[in-house]
């Protein structure tokens, strides 16, 4: 399991994450989401050890005298470093550096990328295949994913995601992903956690989110419901419903169950709402 | 060849455990014949690997499926009562026409009353 305490970060005087207590268990998929500069990414770099905590701290759990980083396999959203080394360069290197076997880079392979042109030379989604082809390769216990898959076409987020899952299907590590693409994620993430600009505005697993999610789109004023949202479309009212029961029937007439992106996109207007 | 309805409150697990038993109960997936494996199944539909594991245990406790070690899980139905499965998938499909009936808010008079005019019909 992964314990963070207390977790408080800022830049200078800017505070980015305040205070966070967050336990994730081990072989857990979790989805990061929310608006823009709620600390997502701030989040992952710490857990990644690239950043160091203003308070608290993170507990990995692993054995006395791991360095974390050996175990972690970090996709960060800069993909900017070794630009004038190739892939096959970069992957020599990071084993060096990591103590781990060299990277096959066979998803790299796989996607067409010449792995003896340099880095700066290829397109942004050759650099996020390549960076992670090598993370991947590590035998991690531990995958963070930056929002990054936007610049890679569909064919390659594909082999991408055949990878990661290969990789959950042998080692069954704890994954977190920043995605702001909710429907290209819906089923292969466990839990969801939304950051708001106040902190964690939702933590809950996929399954019990999506039972207690419902839209009103009848017209009718919900009744006894906590409504998370209320808006008009095409000049007729709808109210997300949450957190609901689903079996009482007085919030459940006239109203249905939710995809993820619907029920994502809620909270996302909903916290835009709060701000204006 | 399996379908996840993403805004269905049935969770994903249990909706690849009906969509394998109903090809199973329907004969399309015949005796002895394998299931695609965890890692293919999980990337096809790209969904989390430890959902098709709990499925496919799931199925193996019902005794539609038997895993070999090294090779593979398969289809097994000698040992289970298929009528009995049926009737059970009927209760569902029944169980969940009955909840979206309620839910336009027909009473058990006026569903009846469609069921059986229906069923005239059909026959």
């Amino acid at each position: 399991m992964i314990r963070i305490e207390s977790l408080s970060f800022a830049y200078g005087r800017k505070r980015i994450i305040r205070n966070l207590d967050l336990d994730l268990r081990s072989g857990e998929t979790v989805m990061i989401t929310g608006p823009n500069a709620a600390g997502k990414s701030t989040l992952l770099r710490l857990m990644a050890g690239v950043l160091k905590p203003s308070e608290g701290r993170i507990d990995y759990g692993f054995p006395e005298g791991t360095d974390p980083r050996s175990r972690i396999a970090f996709l960060p959203d800069s993909l900017s470093f070794y630009g004038s080394m190739t892939p096959n360069e970069v992957a020599g290197f990071h084993a060096g550096f990591f103590g781990t076997e060299p990277s096959g880079l066979q998803v790299a392979r796989r996607a067409g990328v010449d792995l003896n042109r340099r880095i700066e030379d290829l397109s942004l989604g050759q650099k996020v295949i390549v960076q992670l082809s090598i993370v991947l390769s590590t035998d991690p216990d531990i995958v963070l994913i930056d929002e990054v898959l936007h610049a890679v076409d569909p064919y390659l987020r594909g082999l991408m995601f055949q990878e990661l899952i290969g990789v959950m299907e042998e080692r069954d590590p704890t994954v977190v992903m920043i995605n702001l693409n909710f429907s290209e994620v819906e089923n292969l993430v466990d839990r969801v956690i939304f950051m708001g600009r106040d902190g964690v505005r939702l933590d809950e697993r996929v399954d019990d989110l999506k039972a207690h999610a419902r839209l009103l789109e009848s017209g009718l004023e919900p009744v006894d419901a906590e409504v998370l949202l209320a808006r008009e479309v095409l000049g007729r009212k709808q109210f997300v419903l949450y957190p609901c029961s689903g079996n009482d029937g007085v919030t459940t007439v006239g109203s249905r169950a939710m995809d993820l992106t619907e029920i994502l996109t809620a909270f996302m207007e909903a916290e835009y709402d709060d701000r204006s | 060849m399996y379908r996840i309805d993403q805004r269905s409150s049935v969770p994903v697990y249990e909706q690849l455990i009906r969509q394998i038993e109903r090809s199973i109960l329907s004969g399309e997936l015949k005796d002895g014949s394998r299931l695609p494996s965890i890692r293919e199944l999980a990337s096809s539909l790209r969904i989390n690997p430890n959902t098709v594991a709990k499925s496919y245990r799931q199925l193996e406790v019902e005794g539609l499926v038997r895993s070999r070690k090294g090779l593979g899980i398969f289809v097994s139905t000698d040992e289970v009562d298929l009528d009995g499965s049926r009737r059970r998938y009927f209760v569902q499909l029944t169980e969940e026409y009955l909840r979206k009936a309620r839910s336009l808010g027909l009473d058990d008079d006026e569903i009846l009353e469609g069921l059986s005019g229906m069923i005239g019909e059909d026959g």
